[in-house]
């Protein structure tokens, strides 16, 4: 019972204090922030998503797609860390509690499509994060997925700051270097999982673009002199869109992304995402359309 | 199911312990002990029921092979028990490998079965073996059926040890005290019970999530740098350290609430200044199993051999090259490819073996050229102990690194890092993060200079074995009235470990995901 009172004690200052981190659903931070995001900024009858990993998260400036085409209604629902598989997990949820949704822009890199294997499809568990979502009391989620560690250190450490639209943006100068090491190939489990992603999107009448990311020039001298992996990733993918009406655009092999942008290989900081989403719609047509 | 799940915590414990001593109140103390190898079945059945009959097999079969040999001291009936015991834990545990390596070597092409590993019975089969060797030696006292099936299945020690011996078991469940409740020894059993827990849930398994990234990095053949290798090669000798002691304390805790000293397992090993301290702190029991059965009888029988050929003997302690490798290194190198092999059925468990078994040997070897060179270092002062610690240490992560990759080429791949055989950068990484180096430092500092478990519990009987007499630290705790009594303010302190342990225990929060900063 003391531990109970102490706890609940922790609990009611730090959420007096406004550093009361989100309940632990998936204890990964940047996945718990954007679940409270979402909770606290119910989503007005969006129309278009854009969904995947830190890649679509942090490099794509939701409000440019918005400010472009005015009759649409743009969110990011996109998560960060997440593989393919678990993309298309989170992405499912979302659309089922937002029905609106005609348009999907997915946005992957080579790091997105080498680990669904090892990582679980259900990356929270739905029932309660709807329930939360909703508006529930989350106090008894603070006890249910109980972690003192990540409660305190996510209390101490950076607050994550989002967008309107849900983005999350890398505010940074600086260049934190390459990070991410050699590409490793694409899983068959991940291919699998955009095959079946992409069909299901057709069957409830959701059009479905993907977009390869492209990758900082100093990491391709690095590890893909000769484009041997961003040719491979393309054919992968358009092997695993094939037969579903998704529309792939290789833009890693045709967009030209200067190096001064990124923060490391794959992402971009924020005063670059507003162009480097504009070039993307513009390629694309994402958002162009009804 | 575990110690730390919710079914044990809130179900099977408080139901096992009530109907325990509810039978010894009723003076029901033989019934009491029926109750506990029942209640120890279920828990083992808990796991895979298709393993009961197997246990159930072996305790039958080794207590009339006990028996014979109480009525008669026949070697045929020791040798076919031990022969039976181990041909038992070599099918199970060994077959599908010996079959790999045959065929590797030979290209046999015998066909590889695949058999479930039955729970425990790297466990069981030692504490029998031992049963019965000491039957045969004479060491044995009667026993009754009903207590030696409670000693072979008590649960607290049935999965992972303590290696209990019949000695000191069966004593205690023969006592007429048994079953009758002692509110300090079982608040000094549920202490420790919630301080394993708590080292368990609490440290060993957030550390996990910075070792494992590592090892599956090593796995998949990705370069790593030096400092990512040795911070996870640290991370996961805190994490089996903080695991494996905290599961020993919550089984020794375990014990003393049903009444029972099991002895202790671990006594701080990461302090240990060399690795015969290390080998004398680090999983006791199976260390005392080893010597008292294999590493002793070998020495002796080298000993004799010697004798009767007329070689030289080792004389106050002093001997030259040739008795050292016959009497010291051949068999502690023996000794310890035993207990890497009985860790594993994999070339990389061997290899464990035999690292610590050469670092035993070069350990003895320097203990010897020390006394014959006469350097009488003073072995307290700082200026030994610190360098001394921190060489076992590395010595220690080393070892561990082939314990836990999943075979040798990713051990190599690791080995081969740490060694200069990779890059020195400090850039950032998502393998290696502050937070990691300072989760590291706090953790070490916890492992040098808290007391360990049976320490803060002294002047109370917990386990079995000896504590060490205090430290500077320990003496300024105690000194603060911090010092485990049955008191109000330790009943705060422990009350609080408990809740944080038990709630983490049965949390549903996956294990955090660090993810660097993006």
């Amino acid at each position: 019972m003391t531990g109970m009172a102490v706890f609940v004690g922790l609990l009611l200052g730090l959420d007096f204090a406004g550093l009361k981190p989100p309940p632990a659903f998936t204890n990964s931070h940047c996945i718990d922030a954007k679940l409270e995001f979402l909770r606290r900024h119910p989503p007005l009858k969006p129309t278009h998503l854009v969904v995947g990993s830190s890649i679509a998260l942090r490099n794509i400036d939701t409000a440019a797609i918005a400010r472009d085409n005015p009759q649409v209604r743009a969110l990011n629902g996109a998560f960060c860390g997440l593989a393919m598989n678990q993309s298309a997990f989170a992405t499912r949820f979302l659309i089922d509690r937002l029905p609106g949704i005609s348009d999907v822009l997915l946005l992957l890199d080579p790091f997105d499509m080498s680990s669904c294997r090892t990582s679980k499809t259900a990356v929270f568990d739905q029932a309660d994060v709807g329930a939360y979502l909703s508006g529930a009391p989350d106090l008894d989620y603070y006890f249910k997925y109980f972690d003192l560690f990540s409660l305190i250190t996510n209390a101490a450490g950076r607050k994550e700051r989002f967008t309107p639209y849900g983005d999350l943006p890398l505010d940074t100068d600086r260049y934190f270097g390459l990070v991410y090491g050699p590409p490793r190939p694409s899983q068959p489990e991940c291919l699998v999982a955009l095959n079946a992603f992409a069909l299901d999107l057709q069957t409830r009448g959701i059009a479905l673009t993907v977009i390869t990311m492209p990758l900082m020039s100093g990491w391709s001298r690095e590890y893909d002199p000769d484009s041997r992996a961003a040719k491979a990733l393309a054919a992968e993918l358009a092997s695993a869109l094939a037969g579903t009406q998704a529309r792939l655009w290789d833009t890693w092999s045709t967009l030209d992304v200067p190096a001064a942008d990124f923060t490391d290989a794959v992402h971009l900081r924020w005063s670059a995402t507003g162009r480097f989403t504009r070039r993307l719609v513009s390629a694309t047509g994402f958002g162009a359309r009804d | 199911m575990l110690f730390n799940s919710g079914i044990f915590i809130f179900g099977f414990l408080p139901a096992a312990l009530l109907v325990f001593y509810g039978l010894g109140l009723l003076g029901q103390r033989r019934w009491a002990i029926v109750w506990l190898t029942v209640a120890s079945l279920a828990f083992y059945a808990w796991w895979d029921i298709s393993n009961v009959p197997l246990l159930l097999a072996s305790i039958v079969a080794n207590f009339a092979l006990q028996r014979l040999l109480m009525r008669r001291r026949s070697r045929a009936v020791l040798v076919a028990g031990i022969a039976l015991n181990l041909a038992a834990l070599v099918y199970y545990k060994y077959a599908g490998f010996l079959a790999q390596t045959i065929n590797a070597a030979a290209d046999a092409g015998l066909p590889v079965p695949y058999i479930v590993l039955p729970l425990a019975i790297s466990f069981f089969t030692f504490q029998q073996i031992a049963y019965l060797c000491d039957t045969y030696d004479g060491l044995v006292d009667d026993s009754s059926f009903v207590n030696y099936m409670a000693f072979i299945t008590f649960f607290p020690h049935l999965i992972a040890g303590p290696i209990t011996h019949h000695k000191e078991i069966i004593p205690q469940l023969a006592d007429p005290g048994l079953a009758r409740p002692d509110a300090r020894m079982i608040a000094a059993g549920a202490t420790m019970f919630l301080v394993g827990l708590f080292k368990k849930v609490m440290i060993a398994d957030p550390i996990a999530a910075y070792a494992n990234p590592v090892f599956a990095a090593a796995a998949a053949g990705e370069p790593l740098t030096l400092f990512e290798a040795w911070g996870g090669g640290l991370a996961y000798t805190l994490q089996i350290y903080f695991d494996f002691s905290g599961y020993s304390d919550m089984a020794v805790g375990l014990g003393l609430m049903f009444g029972v000293r099991l002895p202790f397992n671990f006594d701080s090993p990461l302090k240990a200044a060399s690795i015969i301290d290390y080998w004398a702190r680090w999983h006791m029991t199976l260390t005392r199993f080893v010597t008292a059965y294999i590493y002793s009888p070998v020495t002796l029988r080298l000993t004799r051999r010697r004798m009767a050929a007329g070689k030289p003997l080792p004389r106050r302690g002093r001997m030259n090259l040739e008795t050292f490798l016959s009497l010291v290194a051949l068999p502690t190198f023996f000794a310890f490819l035993v207990i890497g092999i009985w860790h594993g059925a994999g070339w990389q468990f061997a290899l464990f073996g035999a690292l610590h078994g050469i670092y035993l040997t070069v350990n003895h070897g320097w203990r010897l050229l020390r006394k014959r060179w006469q350097l009488d270092w003073n072995d307290r002062s700082l200026l030994f102990v610190v360098p001394s610690v921190l060489l076992t240490l590395a010595c220690v992560v080393v070892g561990l690194v082939l314990f836990r990759a999943p075979d040798v080429g990713t051990a190599l791949h690791m080995l081969d890092a740490m060694f200069g055989g990779a890059s020195l950068s400090l850039h950032s990484s998502q393998l290696l993060s502050h937070r990691q180096v300072q989760l590291t430092l706090v953790l070490l500092a916890i492992v040098w200079l808290l007391p360990n478990t049976q320490e803060w519990l002294r002047g109370t009987p917990t386990g079995l074995g000896e504590v060490r007499p205090p430290g500077w630290f320990e003496r300024w705790i105690t000194g603060h009235s911090l010092g485990w009594r049955p008191a109000p303010a330790v009943a705060v302190i422990v009350g609080l470990l408990g809740f944080l342990a038990i709630a983490k225990a049965i949390s549903a929060a996956p294990p955090e995901f660090i993810y660097f900063n993006f």
